[in-house]
């Protein structure tokens, strides 16, 4: 056995060898990564039994001497009767089921019936050459072998079925049924048993071996088969494929070579075509190879690329934190495909934490108080909570959170700056898969970037709450020095009014009225009430105009926005102002302008910011146009003046916030950035031009509304308002 | 002064002007009345008033000029601001220092009081 020379080459030996060494390197893996596990062991156990199986058989096919091969046959049913046994152990441990008498029964019988195979001629009775090499011939005792084997592989693959019937954890199924389908595979290679028993069948159980290592493998690296939780780098699989892909490739290339020796005595050049095939062969062989390897290893039930890089490029970039949280829920239930999830996010006051999106988890819940168990786990320890699978590190049992209500799998903690912002969780899988580690492994930067963007949702929020809140501060600003005309709109009518009323009171008195009859005192009477009718209706249009004004717009464009309608509003405002101080105001609104899509009060307030800008600029007398065209889907509005014009410097500035040309305490410098926010937020657009000395003209554009507009609410006096 | 003081109202705001013309006539004051600044100066110009009811902003000439003119002209006549224009006391100021006899804000509480003003205007000289 131990002399070289009694062996040749035999290319049928080469895969068999590839699989018994794959076979043996699993088990070893599998052992190394929890030794202390008898699961593991007996995994352990099967796969040496079926190494020195597949070896020893290897090696017979090696020998070139029936003596030797005889000898290394024997080996191989040593291997073959513990297959059995150590299948049948595995299987029961991974059960947990308790056959200890079977099993050690069982072992017994294979040890004797081992030795006897080894030492006697009790089952190998001698070797018989196929086309593949030597191969055993049992003898009569070849049944006891048969039977043992059978009844071992038989018992176990019921047991495995009925414990996959039994079992309620969705993962141990899963398990389960990997291992039942893996063992089935090996099954068939009792195929092996057909040519001991003198019938040419081509034994090719390596490869139902080979299959069985396969599908085991998967299964530990996708559902933690035995407990392994593997997170396999993707070139170290990579490369042990290509590298075995390989050696069976460039063993056929070799006998390729053998071939070509007989056309010619050079070796090298025999070698040639091989090698030409082998270059060739090399590129598409890793292409095929990384294909499957991302495949089927790699390849989660869900593209998590397409989760990070949609996450990234979509919601992320959301600032309206309603949005982001909405859309971040369908996102992970349209991905991951989940029962259900929801993002708990932290109410202002901080002491609870309210559902702000949700899907699939139900209408009514308890509140979830900061002071709530798993609230407290979460922030206090910063950590995921599993709520089940095999990683159970997490687990704090026995903790009755109001957070149970959503039906979470998984709660990921959102924290930004030490403070617990908000909780995602997310329900089972629809695949009924468990978390894994990979899964976490995602959703936690995932989670991490996630609560960033809600922390930036959350200061632009503020930051616009602000932002309006200063528009609103310049808006009454401006009303204060519009107090001016305003007045004049107000007092004179009130002033009007009551003077009509005391002139006559005092003409009785005085006796002016001395000659009237009692009917032209009414007719007077009549005349002056009408007169303080129209007055009071003056200084009431003013007035309602001016608060229509004041009132804070909604910031959201509704459509239907007329600029004829909203100018002659803001117009009505400055008129009298305006003609005062010597400013002429000229508009051509055409009459079949479209609506645009914007806020009514925001528009009033751009054109009135525009407008009483141009007045300021114009010293003296001037003239300031506005007018309107329609440019594609778009309505452009020029407000041009003879004013005193911007030169370059400022002409770039003028949009930035605070920048102002007026003397101190005059401007805010907020107008223009205000105006330029709002348009903007309105999908409008701002373009200025200016000429030092001649004036300057602003470009407005508004996109034209889909919608017809409404009329003006302030229409009539009796028309109902909502505040 | 026995005779009632003549007044000139330069205001433009014509409702203004007809209610003051309303009130001064029949009770035997002689009134002439106004909307336009120029207007008034050819009104002193061709009579002799008392006192004039001067509006500060108008259209074309305003109260500031108008005043200018009769201080360099009609040093006596007494000119009372009738105004809608506020801007804290000021424009007041400044307008009772460029020899201004009253100021009154409006709109103007009584008729009556004005009435007693431009009284006391001619009357105290």
């Amino acid at each position: 056995m131990f002399n070289p020379q009694n062996y040749a080459f035999n290319e049928h030996a080469l895969p068999v060898i590839l699989v018994a060494f794959f076979m043996l390197s699993l088990g070893t893996f599998v052992y190394l990564r929890k030794k202390t596990s008898s699961i593991n062991k007996a995994f352990l156990w099967i796969c040496l039994s079926v190494f020195l199986w597949l070896v020893a058989t290897a090696l017979g096919y090696l020998s070139a001497d029936p003596e030797v091969a005889s000898s290394w046959f024997k080996i191989d049913n040593l291997g073959v009767v513990f297959i059995g046994i150590n299948v049948y152990f595995f299987t029961v441990s991974f059960l947990g089921l308790n056959r200890k008498a079977v099993v050690l029964s069982g072992y017994a019988a294979a040890l004797v019936l081992g030795l006897m195979i080894i030492s006697s001629d009790f089952l190998v009775v001698g070797v018989r050459r196929y086309f593949w090499g030597y191969f055993p011939i049992w003898g009569p005792r070849g049944s006891i072998v048969l039977a043992f084997f059978f009844s071992l592989m038989l018992s176990s693959l019921i047991e495995l079925y009925r414990g996959f019937k039994t079992t309620e954890s969705a993962l141990r199924r899963r398990q389960i049924a990997y291992f039942l389908i893996a063992l089935s595979g090996a099954f068939t290679g009792s195929v092996d048993y057909m040519p001991a028993l003198g019938v040419e069948i081509y034994p090719f159980g390596y490869l139902s071996i080979a299959f069985f290592a396969s599908i085991v493998t998967y299964a530990i690296v996708r559902h933690q088969l035995m407990d392994i939780q593997v997170i396999i780098k993707k070139t170290i699989v990579f490369a042990g494929l290509f590298g075995a892909a390989y050696a069976i490739f460039a063993s056929f290339a070799y006998l390729g070579s053998v071939l070509f020796e007989n056309i010619t005595p050079n070796r090298w050049v025999a070698m040639a075509p091989s090698v030409i095939i082998i270059v060739l062969m090399l590129r598409p062989l890793e292409n095929f190879l990384r294909n499957t390897t991302e495949r089927y290893l790699f390849q989660k039930s869900y593209d998590y690329k397409r989760l990070l890089r949609t996450f990234s490029d979509e919601v992320l970039t959301v600032l309206d934190i309603n949005q982001l949280v909405n859309l971040t829920v369908n996102k992970l239930i349209d991905v991951i495909k989940l029962d259900n999830a929801a993002i708990l996010l932290k109410s202002k006051s901080g002491e609870r934490y309210d559902v702000a999106a949700s899907f699939g988890v139900g209408g009514q819940r308890a509140e979830i108080r900061d002071t709530d168990p798993m609230v407290v786990f979460l922030r206090e320890t910063g950590k995921y909570k599993l709520y089940s699978g095999p990683e159970k590190k997490n687990m704090s049992s026995g903790i009755v959170s109001a957070i149970d209500g959503l039906k979470p799998a998984l709660a990921i903690p959102l924290m930004h700056q030490a403070d617990l912002i908000g909780i995602l969780t997310l329900g089972a899988k629809k695949s009924d898969e468990e978390f894994t580690p990979d899964d976490i492994d995602i959703l936690l930067p995932l989670a991490r970037t996630l609560s960033i963007a809600i922390a930036n949702a959350r200061l632009f929020e503020q930051l616009s709450e602000s932002q309006a809140q200063a528009a609103q501060r310049e808006k009454m600003a401006v009303i204060g020095t519009l107090s001016a005309g305003i007045n004049h709109e107000i007092c004179n009518p009130l002033g009007i009014a009551r003077g009509q009323c005391e002139m006559f009171l005092l003409n009785l008195k005085e006796g002016i009225y001395a000659g009237k009859t009692q009917e032209e005192l009414l007719e007077k009477a009549k005349e002056i009430m009408q007169k303080v009718i129209n007055e009071t209706d003056r200084a009431t249009v003013i007035t309602r105009k001016l608060s229509s004004f004041a009132k804070p717009a909604k910031g959201r464009p509704e459509g239907g926005v007329y600029i004829g309608e909203e100018l002659g509003e803001v117009l009505s405002l400055v008129e009298h102002e305006f003609k005062l101080d010597n400013i002429e105001v000229k508009h051509e609104i055409p009459y079949d302008i479209p609506a645009v899509r914007a806020d009514r009060k925001q528009v009033q307030e751009i054109l009135f910011n525009i407008i009483r800008n141009a007045a300021q600029s114009i010293e003296g007398s001037g003239t300031i146009s506005v007018s309107a065209r329609l440019s594609g889907k778009h309505v452009l509005v020029d407000i041009s003046d003879t004013g005193a014009g911007i030169n370059e410097t400022d002409l770039v500035q003028i949009f930035n916030p605070f920048f102002t040309t007026k003397e101190p305490g005059k401007g805010t410098g907020l107008g223009l950035f205000i105006v330029k926010q709002i348009i903007e937020r309105n999908g409008g657009r701002i373009t200025v031009k200016s000429e030092p000395g001649a004036g300057t003209i602003f470009t407005l554009a508004f996109a034209v509304s889909e919608k017809n507009g409404g009329k003006t609410e302030n229409a009539g006096a009796f028309s109902e308002r909502a505040d | 002064m026995d005779r009632k003081p003549r007044i000139l109202s330069i205001d433009d705001e014509p409702s203004f002007t007809e209610m003051i013309k309303q009130y001064f006539e029949p009770r035997g004051y002689r009134i002439d009345v106004t909307t336009e600044g120029a207007r008034g100066l050819e009104l002193l110009e061709a009579s002799a008033y008392d006192v004039v009811l001067l509006d500060l902003r108008m259209v074309g000439l305003n109260g500031d000029q108008v005043m200018r003119e009769i201080k360099d002209k009609y040093a006596d006549i007494k000119i009372i601001f009738i105004t809608a224009y506020s801007d804290s006391g000021r424009t007041r100021e400044r307008l009772m220092g460029e020899g201004a006899y009253a100021f009154v804000e409006k709109p103007i509480t009584s008729l009556k009081y004005l009435e007693d003003l431009i009284n006391r205007a001619v009357t105290n000289g």
